[in-house]
């Protein structure tokens, strides 16, 4: 039966007993060349569903909550069976443990910026109103179907990069005021309607880094989340 | 935190696809493109996966050299 691998780490941490993960298949451990990996039998295909990225995620959690923090795997890899992962490890041992090392001790925090919490959001911005007072945004009764799309389109760019532009000035703000806490950190992305930036911060540091961006977005007034403490995903890669 | 969303589930779900979907080490591996009920594509995901990951890095530098995005967005003339 094919095998799931959900994240690895070098420690020894096992996954609690009944632990989960997709499809509600018992996860169990692999050791194979220093690491130990967090599997679990799947039926061949496994295609992205809510509730299995969920169980992905969770099966992360529940090993940076058992040991030291695991390097997380991308969703979706499967293997022909136990062994495949071994040997797939093995190929990739040197590059998998300078990984390992860069996120030790680490956790990530994601700052996000909602296109919700644009105030230009959908809605025609004062710069783009005429003189007559009417938005060029808002469709007019004269207005056919295809200007009326047209204009919403140009709305919703114009909401799109203003969130984008806020996310840059967050990003460099935080980094001006917590550089001391920040040990990665990369640039703005925006996907699926959201503007964010992940943050590499020691386990030991979260609440300061916390009360740091609490208090740089109390004087910038700026609409942020920070979602976290995760499994680095976004440190985990080729980046 | 000022600006804080407490229990926003649209904004954690959306940031959960977007970490676990598009994150992550890649080990090995491959998966299908699918429409419907039929395979189109089975794709080496390391290969794959390894050329996005070079855009994403050349795309980060370019931005990060440039600063800001650039905030003048044309508008749309009533001609």
């Amino acid at each position: 039966m094919p095998t799931y691998l959900y994240c690895l780490g070098t420690d020894r941490a096992r996954p609690p007993d009944g632990l989960t993960g997709v499809d509600g298949a018992v996860v169990h451990a692999i050791h194979a060349s220093g690491f130990m990996a967090w599997v679990s039998d799947v039926r061949e295909k496994v295609t992205p569903t809510v509730d299995r990225v969920k169980a992905h995620d969770a099966v992360c959690a529940a090993a940076m909550a058992a040991g030291e923090t695991p390097l997380p795997i991308r969703f979706g890899q499967t293997f022909p069976d136990d062994t495949a992962v071994a040997s797939g490890l093995a190929e990739r041992e040197s590059v998998l443990r300078s990984r390992l090392a860069r996120i030790a001790g680490c956790v990530e925090l994601r700052l996000v910026v909602r296109r919700d919490d644009d105030p230009r959001g959908e809605a025609p911005a004062a710069d783009t109103m005429d003189t007559a007072g009417e938005g060029l945004d808002t469709p007019r009764r004269a207005d056919g179907p295809g200007t009326a799309f047209l204009k919403r389109l140009a709305g919703r760019g114009r909401a799109d990069l203003a969130r984008e532009v806020r996310c840059e000035e967050a990003r460099h703000a935080i980094r001006s005021a917590a550089t001391s806490l920040i040990v990665g950190q990369h640039p703005c992305e925006s996907a699926r309607g959201i503007s964010f930036f992940p943050v590499l911060v020691r386990r030991a540091d979260v609440d300061a880094f916390r009360m740091a961006v609490a208090e740089i977005l109390r004087i910038k007034a700026i609409p942020l989340s920070v979602l976290g403490p995760f499994a680095p995903y976004s440190f985990a890669g080729d980046a | 935190m000022s600006g804080e969303v407490v229990g926003n589930a649209p904004l954690e779900l959306s940031d959960l696809i977007n970490r676990v979907l598009d994150k992550g080490a890649v080990i090995a591996g491959s998966v299908t493109i699918s429409v419907g009920d039929i395979d189109l594509i089975q794709l080496d995901l390391t290969v794959v996966l390894t050329a996005i990951e070079t855009v994403r890095s050349a795309e980060r530098r370019r931005r990060e050299l440039q600063g800001y995005v650039n905030a003048d967005v044309p508008v749309l003339s009533r001609d």
